[in-house]
């Protein structure tokens, strides 16, 4: 197994005993990657995240990261560990300013002088949220408060970052700023990307490599670009058609 | 004529939402809102619905002045919504929950037979085309976001409307169910239904709707038909990009 690498073996998982959401999930995601998953509503693939980050039980099969097992461990405790995740929909805290979103993601952290500088790194990259640092999160567009929402997570220098459908609700011209947030994180921070879309074609085209789940199995793999091409995945998931002319 | 919102104006604290804001939708059309995050596009259907007041300005609905009504008067006139974010009943059955807008509403009602009455036929049909007919007996707790969302669409036609205002109804949803949903749009529209639809998915609002309503920064930027707004350049900068 590769060292530096976040691993789930052949995972099976369920909200209620007895109904698996998940089934035999085996994926990995590398610091150098983007990984989406699609598929059908209710197929599990927020699951899929929420197994990673011990909010949901993981009753067969195990996760790792770089080797070591991480199965239902405590939330908390696997951010600590580098992984950090955005859920779905929006998160913010309406009436907390831009910079007070920022620092709640700092919580766990004893240094208040370390997560002050870490806002600043995070200014760097999203410098829109400097100028709205002292506005209240609710009165932001959308697209900014995904930019909170990412800047949030990204206080705690995580190694992997776990994103559910960042283009949710999103204009055609925010959802490509985010796409293409993303893939500087990846490229620039050099931060592994698992994310979730519904927006399946971009998401695709954002990704290195993609999965497609449904009733809580993989169905498909491989690169977006295969998966885009491939006239199954084409039909079943994407809506028929040519896939690429959406948007 | 069907709506009509003059000179519209929302202000929260300092920041004016919607700016002046003035169009009408045509009786039995399928009008389309859009326009960046942030435009105002959700406040104005609060306003429209009554779930806020405006500050100044009037909203009529064929030729009866609905601003100031509150929301159950406002849905008494059949103007019904959804929303960005779901509202439905977590403890109702996923069916239940299909059955609450149809029926009798009475607490007696609710609480002694909630199965009974309403359209379940319809409700099945409903819930068999978008997947949710397996989950019918399940507590709607249970669903995934993107089914809390396919469920109060499908709710949506439930209901006997005749202006239904949906806010983002393919944000969340998998590609593959979306010929579906436009197909039901399209029925209950060719029976006389209105539809009014925020959206930012540019496939559906163009093969959807007869004509859209582009708002940015609070004010109307562009109205027209799908082909004249796809080929506006203010509409292209600011909200399509490049």
């Amino acid at each position: 197994m590769a060292i530096n690498m976040l691993s789930l073996k052949e995972v099976e998982a369920c909200y209620q005993k007895g109904i698996k959401i998940l089934q035999s999930i085996s994926l990995g995601v590398s610091p150098e990657d983007i990984m989406c998953l699609i598929g059908p509503n209710g197929a599990g693939k927020s699951t899929v995240l929420k197994a990673i980050m011990g909010l949901v039980n993981v009753e067969n099969g195990s996760i790792t990261l770089n080797g070591e097992d991480i199965t239902n461990s405590k939330a908390n405790r696997i951010m600590r560990k580098g992984i950090s995740y955005v859920p779905q929909g929006r998160t913010v805290f309406p009436e907390m300013t831009v910079w007070e979103n920022l620092r709640m993601g700092g919580f766990i952290l004893k240094d208040k002088n370390e997560v002050e500088q870490r806002i600043e790194q995070i200014y760097e990259m999203f410098p829109i949220l400097k100028d709205y640092r002292n506005r209240k999160a609710y009165t932001l567009s959308g697209g900014e408060q995904q930019m909170v929402e990412m800047g949030r997570v990204l206080i705690l220098d995580p190694k992997y970052m776990l994103i559910d459908e960042p283009s949710l609700g999103l204009a055609p011209k925010f959802r490509r700023m985010i796409f293409e947030k993303i893939k500087a994180l990846n490229q620039q921070k050099n931060i592994g990307i698992l994310m979730v879309e519904q927006n399946a074609v971009q998401g695709l085209e954002a990704a290195d490599f993609g999965y497609v789940l449904d009733m809580g199995k993989i169905r498909f793999r491989g690169s977006g670009v295969e998966l885009l091409e491939d006239k199954r995945v084409r039909q079943l998931y994407l809506g028929g058609g040519d896939a690429r002319k959406t948007n | 004529m069907s709506l009509e919102v003059k000179g519209v104006v929302k202000d929260f604290g300092g920041i004016r939402a919607v700016d002046s804001v003035s169009f009408q939708t045509a009786k039995g059309a399928i009008t389309g809102l859009i326009g960046p995050n942030g435009s105002g596009k959700t406040t104005l259907f609060n306003l429209v619905t009554g779930f806020l007041p405006i500050d100044e300005g009037e909203i009529w609905h064929k030729g009866r002045r609905i601003d100031g009504l509150t929301l159950h008067q406002v849905v008494e006139l059949g103007i019904i919504r959804t929303f960005q974010i779901t509202r439905i009943f977590p403890k109702l059955t996923v069916l239940e929950n299909m059955l609450v807008p149809t029926r009798d509403n009475s607490l007696w009602h609710l609480v002694s037979n909630p199965k009974k009455g309403g359209r379940p036929e319809k409700a099945l049909r409903l819930l068999e085309s978008i997947g949710l007919a397996t989950y019918m007996d399940d507590p709607a707790a249970s669903l995934s976001y993107g089914q809390s969302k396919l469920l109060e669409l499908a709710l949506s036609f439930m209901v006997e409307a005749e202006i239904v205002l949906l806010d983002e109804p393919s944000s969340g949803i998998n590609p593959s169910l979306q010929a579906s949903i436009n197909q039901w749009i399209k029925e209950e529209n060719s029976q006389g239904k209105e539809f009014f639809i925020i959206e930012h998915n540019m496939d559906v609002i163009m093969s959807l709707c007869h004509h859209i309503i582009v708002l940015h920064h609070g004010q109307k930027l562009a109205e027209g038909k799908p082909s004249v707004i796809q080929q506006n350049d203010q509409v292209l900068e600011a909200y399509l990009g490049d």
